[in-house]
């Protein structure tokens, strides 16, 4: 959210007066509001333009000594609603927890299950969240990836087999395939979080998370094969392919999470095109 | 402790009346000088009318400028982000004058009607209350 300060803010600034690093109250104060903001469906464009008022504002009245709680009030909340109520937002949603997954998903689960809660909003908060369109992306994503492989993985690798590179050939093949498949997954992700905020981040910490994510399943479902004896029976099979799946899914979800609690980047300001 | 009680009710019945003139105020206070929201919220609280919150000013900010009543530009800072500096756009001038016609009509009025309600001396006061009383042929104890 905020922009710390730079070498290229420092030489803006000149010597005489160089703004101090802003405390991380001030972005935890502006990912709460800017939370809260989403939960009450206000467009990202008007977030982001208000989200840059506020920054310029509570980067100022920090230099001058002001802190963010002394400038908003101790609850952001109530400073996020009372804004979206001025904007003709209905703010009658109770707001999230803190932590939306998995820490606090008690909280959440008592949280959404609330005598106030609607169905239309928790439909609204997992979509604001966007874990189901982000698992069906990648799921849709990495189905035509495989698809493809199947078609094109092993006749390549056999051809480089011919061409005379041997067992390196289908090695070659398959570490392409991983990388092409994850390239996919990755863009399938990133372009279902369009417009829900944090999809950058997510997909940065996808691409570590799912190669974490293989070094542990890939052993395991190979366990499994050599312990069946290799049996190409459905449920060994299915088993096989769960755990892949199955922690590959995990990791995006553990991804969008993490992301989710981070500050959000700094939004496009004069500030910080500068 | 009586006095105390005392003073913060008149604190509330005072916030009391200026939530409903805070816009009018911000106008105001923009149409002297534009400024951002931070240095607004503190040119109005040295009014002397009581204090005003960035919390309260900038959600007003956000109405106003929705309402196509303030225009907005970035002002460089050398001490830190570009900050937006609020000004009165041609809508918001003749707002700001028909608001306060509006305020200058309800402030005359209500200072008639409570002038005359005070100004009668108790002893006349039930005088007439009685005389209505008897005139309506309301029962009398």
């Amino acid at each position: 959210m905020l922009t710390p300060p730079t070498p290229e803010h420092d030489d803006q600034y000149g010597d005489q007066l160089k703004p101090a690093p802003l405390p991380m109250a001030v972005h935890a104060a502006l990912h709460r509001i800017e939370q809260r903001w989403d939960q009450l469906r206000l467009p990202q464009a008007l977030r982001a333009r208000l989200l840059s008022d506020l920054e310029a504002d509570l980067h100022a009245a920090y230099l001058d000594g002001v802190t963010p709680h002394a400038l908003l009030g101790t609850d952001e909340i109530a400073f996020a609603d009372e804004v979206a109520a001025q904007l003709g937002y209905d703010t009658r949603q109770p707001p999230p927890p803190p932590v939306v997954w998995p820490p606090a998903l008690p909280q959440a689960i008592q949280w959404r299950a609330g005598p106030l809660d609607a169905p239309a909003r928790r439909a609204h908060d997992a979509s604001s969240a966007g874990y189901g369109r982000l698992l069906l992306a990648a799921g849709l994503a990495g189905a035509a990836c495989v698809l493809l492989g199947l078609v094109v993985v092993f006749p390549v690798g056999r051809w480089l087999y011919d061409l005379g590179l041997g067992g390196a050939g289908p090695l070659l093949t398959y570490a392409a395939f991983v990388g092409v498949f994850t390239t996919v997954v990755l863009v399938a992700v990133h372009r279902s979080l369009h417009g829900l905020g944090q999809a950058r981040e997510t997909v940065t910490r996808a691409a570590v998370l799912m190669p974490c994510s293989a070094v542990i399943s890939l052993p395991l479902a190979v366990y499994v094969g050599w312990v069946s004896g290799y049996s190409w029976r459905p449920a060994v099979l299915i088993a096989e392919i769960g755990l892949v799946l199955g922690l590959a899914a995990l990791s995006l979800l553990a991804a969008r999470s993490w992301a989710l609690r981070e500050p959000p980047r700094p939004v496009a300001t004069a500030a910080g095109a500068r | 402790m009586r006095r105390m009680a005392i003073s913060a009710d008149d604190a509330e019945r005072r916030q009391h009346f200026l939530r409903g003139t805070a816009d009018l105020l911000l106008l105001a206070t923009i149409a002297r000088a534009p400024g951002h929201a931070y240095e607004l919220a503190t040119r109005l609280s040295d009014v002397g009318l009581g204090p005003f919150s960035y919390g309260t000013v900038y959600p007003l900010i956000a109405r106003l400028r929705s309402a196509g009543l303030l225009s907005e530009a970035a002002h460089p800072s050398t001490r830190g982000p570009a900050r937006k500096v609020y000004d009165l756009t041609a809508a918001g001038r003749s707002t700001l004058q028909r608001w306060s016609q509006q305020w200058q009509h309800l402030h005359q009025a209500t200072s008639s009607y409570l002038e005359s309600s005070t100004a009668d001396p108790p002893g006349d006061r039930s005088h007439r209350d009685s005389a209505d009383a008897t005139t309506t042929g309301s029962p009398t104890c």
